[in-house]
């Protein structure tokens, strides 16, 4: 070590720039794999996120079906009219009601309805859910089915 | 010392931090993918404990379903054979009436003996309906019950992770009685691996009621024959009214009336079919209280009821008597009649002492239940004929024979005129043969009444009693699926 640090002789301009040049070749590599790796990181990120957005929508609407009563559900919501409501309704009445929608899904997410905007009675009715979740880039298509028990006679 | 110190290796050392920081780069993403993986196994877990507890309700719903339906079919029988029971009960008491007869013993129950009298047959059977009823309800509550309690708490497993389990309940069955509702409480617990949902269930059985008026049964003739006679002289519809002074008032219904001019008020209604008049004195309510002449009276076709206060109504003249219903609750004595013409009379005895001869007219003699009535003309040498298109209609159960004269006359009968006796007779002394289209003998009483032109409209149909028909059975379940 002593006879290391007290070697006056340092490395030549050559071996200077092929290092550098191997040292650069090295990180352009590692840089290329990692910003690939995060590209695709972010992208899977935003997939899982639309998924777990469309399961909570899912989740959401199963738990007002399962309650039994009757509840309109349409497209709405605030900015740009990307959100999914739901608001109790009369069983008697096919119609809108003007009050008491609530948000279904959550802010920042696209969703658009594709299924058909109406009054659900579930105790007599299943309801077919088809809605598009978009999240930045990512998409996720949701088609189930809400279903509870339904009265018999 | 010297390893340390030795410059050889970078790379190999280089490259393990390399593959070391690829590593755990890449388990980072690994472990956000396989928790995106676990919720949705959650979510699915979540999901199959539902619909196993789902599937659970229903098949312990169908279970009861089909209890009930056999249920229902008992309760149905239950009912049919009770009321069924019931009617010829009833029958039995209606017949014994007619023949006024002691009322049978030991088929009222103990409930209903309070309503059990000849008096009070109607509300007698009403009351042995309620008690059927009662019991009908007593049988399906205890039934339900132990249909209920028959489904002990069981397990059933669908798969090796998947079961649903009915849970013990501490609510037995509600029944509402307004409603005639059972609510059966159920809960069916779903399980997959540790994940548990309880659904609350009610089964609401609505319990099959009667069917409507128009199909219930109607015991006819539940009134007896004493009843029958008495409502006769009781204007159907009776109120206690007393007549408008305008008779042009006076367009329907029933009233008393209390003025002087009868014959005037009745001419001057505006449809004198439509109204029944009642007096309690005829002759004073014609024109004269003391002599009583109502010659000539002609009563536009108008009913009039009479009720001599003491079971009486003796009449001077009543000479060309037209166009009248007259029903008078008592003994009619008639001095001097010599012709009627388009009449119907109604009362419990007759009497002349002229002789009379009726045209298109009704002569009914209804008596009493003591068999007091009569129907007397020779007693004062004159005689009756019954002419043109009359009738002369005898309640043989209601009058003394032997106090009237004699029906076997056959000069009574003239043109086509009819002599109609009620009942039939074994014993034929003092009645005359049948003789077709002329000497009738009926057995039926209200036919017999509505054969004279009697007014029967006030007579109850009969007493109705609920049937019981084939109902579906309203069976609803309400499901909880908790929060």
């Amino acid at each position: 070590m002593r006879n290391y640090l007290k070697n006056n002789q340092g490395i030549t301009l050559v071996e200077l720039i092929a290092a550098l040049a191997l040292v650069s070749m090295v990180a352009i590599l590692i840089m290329t794999t990692l910003g690939i790796g995060f590209k695709h990181s972010i992208a899977e990120a935003n997939k899982t996120s639309t998924q777990q957005e469309a399961n909570l929508i899912v989740s959401k609407l199963l738990n007002e079906h399962r309650k039994g009563e009757c509840y309109f559900i349409k497209q709405g919501g605030s900015p740009n009219n990307l959100k999914i409501m739901a608001a109790p309704s009369l069983c008697t009445s096919p119609s809108e009601p003007t009050t008491g929608f609530k948000d279904i899904s959550s802010s920042g997410y696209n969703v658009t309805l594709t299924s058909a905007s109406k009054m659900i009675n579930p105790i007599k009715e299943d309801y077919t859910l088809v809605a598009e979740v978009s999240y930045k880039k990512a998409k996720y298509q949701i088609n189930t089915k809400l279903t509870r028990y339904k009265t018999t006679n | 010392m010297k390893y340390v110190n030795n410059h050889k290796g970078y790379a190999l050392l280089l490259v393990l931090l390399l593959v070391v920081f690829f590593v755990g780069l890449s388990a980072v993403f690994v472990a956000a993918s396989f928790n995106n993986a676990q919720q949705e196994r959650t979510v699915d877990v979540r999901n199959q404990s539902v619909v196993a507890a789902e599937m659970g309700i229903r098949y312990n719903i169908n279970n009861l379903l089909n209890e009930i339906k056999i249920l229902n079919q008992d309760y149905k029988n239950f009912m049919n054979t009770s009321l069924n029971t019931l009617v010829d009960k009833a029958t039995a008491v209606t017949t014994a009436k007619d023949n006024n007869l002691p009322l049978p013993t030991g088929i009222s129950t103990a409930a209903c003996n309070v309503f059990y009298s000849s008096t009070h047959i109607n509300a007698w059977i009403d009351c042995e309906t309620k008690e059927i009823e009662k019991a009908g309800l007593d049988m399906y509550i205890s039934e339900v019950n132990r249909v209920y309690t028959d489904l002990a708490p069981q397990e059933n497993r669908i798969d090796s992770k998947t079961k649903y389990e009915l849970m013990p309940l501490a609510i037995n069955p509600v029944f509402n009685e307004v409603s005639r509702q059972i609510e059966i409480p159920l809960a069916v617990q779903g399980k997959q691996n540790t994940s548990a949902k309880t659904l609350n269930a009610t089964l609401i059985v609505t319990i099959p009621d009667h069917t409507s008026e128009s199909n219930d049964i109607v015991i006819k003739t539940i009134l007896s024959e004493k009843e029958t006679v008495d409502r006769i002289f009781i204007p159907p519809n009776d109120n206690t009214s007393i007549c408008p002074a305008e008779a042009s008032a006076m367009t329907s219904g029933v009233c008393k009336y209390t003025g002087t001019s009868l014959e005037s008020y009745l001419a001057s209604l505006p449809d004198p079919s439509k109204v029944s008049i009642k007096v309690d004195d005829l002759c004073y309510a014609v024109e004269d209280k003391t002599k009583c002449n109502l010659n000539s009276l002609d009563g536009s076709g108008g009913t009039v009821y009479i009720k001599p206060s003491n079971q009486t109504l003796n009449v001077d003249n009543l000479n060309n008597l037209q166009d009248i219903s007259m029903y008078v609750d008592g003994d009619l004595i008639i001095k001097n009649s010599n012709s009627a013409d388009n009449n119907t009379i109604v009362s419990r005895s007759y009497s002349f002492h002229v002789s009379m001869n009726l045209t298109n007219s009704n002569l009914v003699v209804l008596g009493n239940v003591n068999k007091t009535g009569y129907i007397d003309w020779k007693s004062t040498g004159q005689s009756v004929t019954v002419s043109t298109n009359s009738k002369m209609c005898i309640n043989l159960n209601g009058i003394n024979l032997a106090n009237s004269s004699d029906l076997t006359d056959p000069s009574i009968l003239s043109n086509n005129g009819k002599l109609i006796l009620y009942p039939g007779r074994i014993d034929m002394v003092k009645l005359p043969a049948a003789v077709e289209g002329k000497i009738i003998y009926m057995n039926d009483f209200v036919a017999f009444l509505n054969e004279c032109n009697v007014n029967t409209s006030g007579l109850p149909e009969g007493h109705s009693m609920k049937q019981f028909i084939d109902s579906t059975t309203e069976i609803e379940a309400k499901v909880d699926y908790g929060k």
